[in-house]
């Protein structure tokens, strides 16, 4: 679904992402984990063509046949199919939760003609579509509300909902359940495990040990912009590298 | 029946309303701080009145006008692509300071500093706006046009990819969003309309000359998206009332005409700081400038 | 090759000027992060009070100087203290001070307009001297001084940057303001000096601007755009850069008047302003972080 080969970059002698490759498979749930500073937000940023890699490829099947997404501009990478959920909140936070989502839905309303003569509106469609998801996430009664006045927690629902509403093939998620509280944490992994069962390809930054190899199907170890390790979440728990660079030497 | 002078307020008003209103689009909506929007006005002033001089057909002077302001609208978010919003201040105050040193010094074109008498107010739809009277109704049908042209674009999807993009650029983008062609689209609009006051102006006054469009004239306009709220096109309508009527009254106390121009700059860049420190939300504003 | 050198000269004496108004301009930039329209109200100020102690008052020329210059920083230093100062305290953000600084700009220059009238008001002090021949060039005595005391001042701008403890804690605050506040550098006071330093270097160039050309109340947003369009050539918030794009600019300016009227030295300036955003928008230096 998703080939990284190869793919460095550095930021003025600090090798962020050196050398790496993996790949991600359709259907399956893969996580980037590592320590703060390991490079995986570089490598997500380097995905999403935020940042542009020094060397490499990243490889991306599109129903269109495979294509290399380095410097490809960051909305036609996410018009070719992935999603993007920053480590931050980036909603929009003058606009309502039901406006979050529906700028997501599609493009056509970037066609400035058509939307004048009124030929593309936030029609039953698209406001249904929209509502069924805050309604499966449990979030119905904010739809009109400010997105600036959300909690936390309600932020990274309304964004992962956002997500899914928007086009895509594969879901790049960072850090989805940082700072929330504990039910939260639970909703957003019945979430992404439901996502799972639905065929959704889904490539992941956790830092929480538990919850990421709970859900996943293989495991990415990042250190110092390297990766150590790759394999199933049982192999990961009982694999010394690992331990020793979370618990220190 | 009206008097004369208060119809000449509220064609001035009328005026100030379009360059207000489409500035709201770029500032309120696109969070794009736009300070050419005189330069724009100015453009599309001279454009109208020099074509008109040719012999031109009326529609046509007016849609190009309104187009070369467009372009120039355009150009300004070409120069940012890359860059934050701050170049675009820079930018685009630039422009309006260039283009007034263009109109006193193109004198083949534009006679320079003497300015451009005898403007012809023409006969539209067989109603012969000589009358001010008549030229009022004429100002006001272009408000309610650009009223509602603009409030279609800020309540269609398509403007709330314009707000999407004022709250986070990164954001937009990463949702499939053009966000640059949405900005060019975005400040070409708002300076269309300030090309078409341009029209309206140059010919009411029936004389353009550069000092009217000197850089300082953003001051009352940006003022009036202030106090009206970003955001809110209402809102900006009653701040033009305001805001245009304010200094009236310093044209009664006495003070000499030298004095009388300086003073209402005063007076707009005081209110202007004030407004900024104590409320900067505005009368029916819903957003914070960023 | 007379035009050749007398253009030379020319652009380094236009150079000189934009130099000073660009490098207080960047260094306000640097340390504060938003745009300092006012900067041209404060150079426009400065002109006038140079005027009033020099030419009305008839003050001793160096006194006028110094004082002048002296009044310069209080200038920004009110500015900053009465305006932007209340204005952070409210945590308003940068767009919020850019429109502030337009108002400031608009109200000094109405105020000049009100007190000292419309009209070009001319210093004459070392005017009439003859020009010294130079390879068959012109060169006044006066465009001399100009030249050899902003180099004088950029020495001295330099060390103050590079030695003293105030220069270092701009730098810092410049960099990273929450480092510089954990490592106890108080970021009001900097700004404060900044506005200070930045606003004297501005009085320098306003009083070799008076000596140079005529002085009226509207010339501060047209040297103030040829200040930022050269901070923006050289890469906005870096002083050094500022200083060479100073320098271009007067280069391009100067020789672009060569085939142009006269008129159009401000469409010059705007389109390599133009240009230069479109083509190299970190400018000549092509320092990183002006991008998102």
């Amino acid at each position: 679904m998703l080939k990284i080969n190869n793919l460095k970059k550095h930021f003025s002698g600090i090798k962020a992402v050196n050398d790496c490759s993996f790949g991600v498979e359709k259907g399956k749930i893969t996580a980037l984990i590592g320590p703060n500073g390991s490079g995986k937000t570089t490598m997500f940023n380097l995905i999403c063509g935020v940042v542009e890699p020094d060397d490499g490829k990243i490889i991306f099947s599109t129903n269109t046949g495979d294509r290399n997404i380095v410097g490809m501009s960051v909305e036609k990478i996410s018009n070719l199919g992935i999603s993007r959920l920053f480590q931050q909140s980036r909603l929009f936070k003058n606009l309502t939760v039901l406006e979050n989502l529906l700028v997501a839905e599609d493009n056509e309303d970037q066609k400035f003609w058509k939307n004048i003569c009124g030929l593309n509106r936030f029609d039953k469609s698209k406001t249904e579509k929209a509502t069924k998801i805050l309604n499966d996430f449990g979030l119905n009664e904010i739809t009109h509300l400010t997105a600036g006045e959300l909690s936390f927690g309600q932020k990274r629902l309304v964004e992962l909902a956002r997500n899914i509403l928007n086009y895509h093939t594969v879901l790049v998620l960072d850090e989805p359940v940082a700072g929330v509280n504990p039910k939260i944490r639970d909703d957003i992994a019945k979430i992404i495990l439901q996502m799972k069962k639905d065929g959704e390809t889904i490539l992941l930054i956790e830092h929480d040990m538990s919850f990421t190899l709970g859900i996943s199907d293989k495991v990415i170890v990042m250190d110092a912009g390297k990766i150590i390790v790759t394999g199933t979440p049982e192999e990961i728990r009982n694999n010394p590298e690992v331990l020793r660079i979370y618990l220190g030497k | 029946m009206i008097s004369a002078y208060f119809i000449h307020l509220l064609i001035l008003i009328g005026i100030y309303a379009i360059l207000a209103i489409s500035l709201q689009l770029s500032v309120g909506y696109g969070g794009l701080l736009n300070l050419g929007h005189i330069a724009y006005f100015g453009i599309g002033a001279y454009t109208y009145t020099l074509l008109l001089f040719q012999g031109v057909n009326f529609w046509i002077c007016v849609l190009s006008a309104g187009l070369l302001s467009a372009f120039f609208g355009w150009m300004s978010a070409i120069a940012i692509r890359k860059l934050r919003g701050d170049y675009l201040s820079l930018i685009t105050l630039g422009f309006s300071f260039v283009t007034y040193a263009v109109l006193i010094n193109w004198t083949e074109l534009t006679r320079g500093p003497l300015g451009i008498p005898g403007i012809p107010r023409l006969t539209i739809f067989g109603f012969d706006t000589n009358e001010n009277f008549v030229y009022m109704i004429l100002v006001f049908a272009v408000v309610f046009i650009c009223y509602f042209f603009i409030n279609r674009i800020v309540s269609s999807p398509f403007g709330k990819v314009i707000e999407a993009i004022r709250d986070d650029e990164l954001s937009a983008k990463s949702l499939g969003k053009s966000t640059f062609r949405v900005k060019c689209i975005t400040l070409a609009t708002s300076a269309f309309f300030a090309g078409i006051a341009g029209c309206l102006y140059a010919s009411y006054i029936t004389f353009i000359d550069p000092s009217s469009f000197t850089f300082s004239g953003i001051i009352p306009i940006i003022l009036i998206i202030i106090i009206g709220g970003l955001g809110s096109l209402p809102g900006t309508l009653l701040a033009t009332f305001l805001i245009i009527l304010l200094p009236e009254p310093l044209r009664f106390i006495g003070f000499s005409s030298s004095i009388v121009g300086p003073a209402r700059q005063i007076v707009y860049a005081l209110i202007l700081l004030i407004i900024l420190y104590y409320k900067p939300r505005g009368f029916y504003g819903k957003l914070d400038l960023e | 090759m007379d035009i050749f050198l007398q253009l030379v000269i020319n652009s380094l004496i236009a150079g000189a000027i934009y130099s000073l108004i660009a490098c207080g301009f960047s260094l306000i930039y640097s340390t504060n992060k938003f745009i300092h329209f006012a900067h041209g109200g404060v150079i426009v100020a400065s002109s006038y009070i140079f005027y009033f102690l020099f030419s009305l008052l008839h003050l001793e020329f160096y006194l006028s100087c110094i004082l002048a210059v002296i009044l310069a920083g209080l200038v920004g230093y009110l500015i900053n203290l009465i305006i932007y100062e209340p204005f952070r305290k409210r945590k308003a953000s940068n767009s919020i001070l850019l429109i502030a600084s337009l108002g400031v700009l608009i109200l000094l220059e109405s105020f000049m307009l009100i007190i000292f009238g419309a009209n070009v008001q001319t210093i004459d002090y070392i005017d009439n001297v003859q020009g010294l021949s130079f390879y068959g060039a012109i060169i006044t005595p006066l465009q001399i001084v100009i030249i050899i005391s902003s180099i004088i001042l950029f020495v001295f701008f330099y060390l103050f940057m590079k030695k003293t403890r105030i220069g270092k804690a701009m730098r810092a605050v410049s960099d990273n303001v929450e480092v510089a506040e954990i490592v106890g550098i108080s970021a009001s006071r900097i700004y404060s000096w900044s506005f200070v330093i930045g606003s004297m270097v501005a009085g320098v160039a306003a009083i070799l601007i008076s000596l140079e050309q005529n002085i009226e109340p509207s010339m501060g947003t047209g040297l103030m755009i040829k200040g930022f369009t050269a901070a923006v050539i050289g890469g906005l918030g870096s002083v050094p850069g500022a200083i060479l794009g100073a320098f271009l600019l007067g280069f391009a300016e100067n020789f672009g008047i060569w085939y142009l009227p006269s008129g159009y030295k401000d469409a010059i300036a705007f389109v390599l302003l133009f240009l230069f955003l479109l083509f190299r928008p970190n400018g000549i230096l092509g320092i990183k972080y002006n991008t998102k």
